[in-house]
């Protein structure tokens, strides 16, 4: 199929990406110029990826962005579409706005190529998946600096395509939070002895040993910890066991992303809270 | 032009079921008038309807494929239209040229092209080849306009297709331009005029100002427009015999430039010339001025030409 939308002047650049897509990245089929969901503007080429993530790709004569990208970031993250948008260009068409549009390129999620006369590509810049872009980060610097590291991480697994193990970072921020907090608590008494088997603080599971601390702590003794907090940090304990499953569609993958970046910013919430409220604890 | 566009309905097309017109002789569009225009389209939607002929179950463009390509890249399910009756191929393509060509939006070569066609079918309608003028009263293009598209017709099909393939490429690696081969033909034309038995290649001729305007040994399109002016030596008084070597030069060797052969060889010759024209009008100026009217500074000038004029004589023996 010919192309019907793009400027005859890009098909050599298309048809370039189109190869290096099917050869280099293994996507196939690689439609053109095909309707992604409705009301959604067409990309030039796009492609089913193994994680359900559309991979689409439009040109531009030169580097500069316009509005159009814009809109098409803007509909996709409202649409909640798993889209991955690279913008390919000519090399050698860099304007001496080329950095703020990388820049602006950054900010949105967007992927950059560039394509030489020749039909070579160079990835500038890899996308993000723009419905992940859309999520709310921490903001690290309300964290001690001990955190910032392992949050940093989270947030850019997450935005590089792995939300399930972002998540999971942040999660295993918070059990090991919860392991030190109780470890307090057993050490200065604070908990009623133990109603039932005494857990194993440093291996037993994250589960049983909130749970245990929820049963037996005195709230009253300990007025930083609520329980309405502590309830929290019971109830995140099951999403971190769950083993994410791959999406088998689109629909599905929608439904995984929407969860996945309420648990992200849930998780993190809950990790600054707790940080919050056991601040003094030299925990 | 055999169809009443007054008989058009207007309609909701699916936009799926409309085509480009295979005569529409727009070969590309550039994509940031698409950019702009979709941006607009997004905003405000079509405000304007697109114009087609219905063939069969589907709708061939007259008017509006910048529209429909951004109605496509938007997904818009349809667009609004005005629907005439199919024209026939003639009234097609001068509708196309009437509508486009006149909004300046077509490239000249896209009209080169489709030019040797909308003759042909204007000499098959009145049975003789049509004159410029009545070229003019049916495509609705200028003289100038028409005499440069033929200038490109007459190109050798494998220039045209390299003028083709430039056009196709992004502006920023476009080298080659429609004005730079019309530029050419015209300094070739003009020397072989000038100098009958010249060129003997031409297309060889037309290879090495390619290759030396891709090198950056011819600058810009100025530089071709020595070549007249050196092939037209004998009428500045120059050595002509000088000016064909410097010609053959030229159009043989890869590394001497136009602007080198101009020096060689009629550069003073032009100077002179300009020299004595000017001379020639500031006599005639002065001869109109009467010494009382004369302002201050124009007086002041005239004595600093004296001056200048007088040491200049002065030196020479």
């Amino acid at each position: 199929m010919t192309y019907r939308i793009l400027s005859q002047s890009l098909w050599p650049l298309a048809d370039a990406v189109k190869k290096y897509l099917r050869d280099d990245r293994g996507l196939s089929p690689i439609k053109i110029e095909k309707e992604i969901a409705q009301d959604v503007p067409r990309p030039i080429l796009h492609a089913l990826a193994v994680d359900r993530g559309i991979v689409c790709v439009d040109f531009l004569e030169d580097s500069c962005f316009g509005p159009n990208v814009q809109t098409f970031v803007t509909t996709c993250k409202s649409r909640q579409l798993p889209v991955r948008l690279y913008i390919g260009y000519p090399e050698g068409s860099e304007k001496v706005s080329f950095g703020r549009d990388l820049r602006c390129a950054r900010e949105l999620g967007v992927g950059v190529i560039s394509i030489s006369s020749r039909g070579s590509i160079t990835v500038i810049s890899e996308p993000i998946s723009l419905v992940l872009s859309d999520v709310r980060p921490q903001d690290a610097k309300e964290f001690p600096p001990k955190y910032r590291g392992d949050l940093n991480q989270a947030l850019q697994t997450y935005l590089q395509g792995n939300p399930v193990k972002g998540c999971l970072v942040i999660y295993e921020m918070i059990e090991a939070l919860t392991r030190r907090i109780a470890k307090k608590l057993h050490t200065q008494k604070l908990i009623a002895p133990w109603q039932s088997k005494a857990p194993k603080l440093e291996t037993g599971s994250w589960f049983n040993i909130a749970d245990t601390i929820y049963k037996n702590l005195d709230f009253k003794k300990a007025p930083d910890l609520t329980q309405p907090l502590w309830a929290q940090v019971i109830a995140i304990t099951k999403p971190r066991n769950e083993a994410g499953h791959e999406p088998k569609t689109i629909a599905e993958r929608v439904k995984r992303d929407k969860e996945l970046r309420t648990r992200f910013e849930t998780a993190g919430d809950l990790l600054r809270n707790l940080v919050e409220a056991t601040q003094n604890w030299g925990v | 032009m055999g169809t009443n566009a007054s008989d058009a309905t207007l309609e909701m097309l699916p936009v799926e079921r409309i085509e480009r017109n295979p005569e529409n002789p727009r070969l590309y569009f550039r994509p940031g008038e698409l950019e702009t225009l979709q941006h607009s389209i997004a905003q405000h939607g079509i405000q304007v309807p697109i114009n087609v002929y219905r063939k069969g179950s589907r709708y061939i463009l007259i008017d509006g494929e910048r529209r429909w390509k951004c109605a496509l890249k938007l997904n818009l399910k349809k667009v609004p239209a005005l629907v005439q009756d199919e024209p026939s191929q003639l009234t097609n393509i001068l509708l196309m040229f009437n509508i486009h060509a006149l909004r300046e939006q077509w490239d000249l070569l896209t009209i080169a092209v489709k030019l040797p066609r909308v003759l042909a079918l204007l000499e098959k309608e009145t049975g003789r080849p049509p004159v410029e003028q009545e070229i003019i009263d049916k495509t609705g293009l200028n003289r100038s306009a028409i005499r440069r598209c033929k200038l490109l017709i007459e190109l050798p099909e494998m220039y045209r297709e390299q003028l083709l393939e430039e056009l196709h490429k992004p502006k920023s690696q476009q080298k080659l331009t429609e004005d730079f081969f019309i530029e050419m033909e015209r300094a070739l034309k003009t020397c072989e005029r000038a100098m009958p038995g010249l060129i003997d290649n031409k297309n060889k001729a037309r290879d090495i100002i390619i290759k030396k305007y891709r090198n950056g040994v011819v600058k810009d399109l100025v530089d071709l427009r020595l070549l007249p002016r050196i092939a037209k030596a004998e009428k500045v008084g120059a050595n002509t015999q000088l000016a064909a070597s410097a010609l053959q030069r030229i159009l043989s060797q890869n590394d001497y430039s136009i602007e080198a052969g101009y020096e060689d060889t009629v550069s003073w010759a032009y100077s002179e010339r300009d020299i004595v024209q000017r001379i020639t009008t500031i006599v005639e100026r002065l001869e109109d001025i009467e010494p009382d009217e004369m302002e201050a500074d124009v007086l002041k000038a005239l004595r600093d030409l004296q001056k200048r004029i007088q040491r200049l004589l002065g030196s020479v023996r």
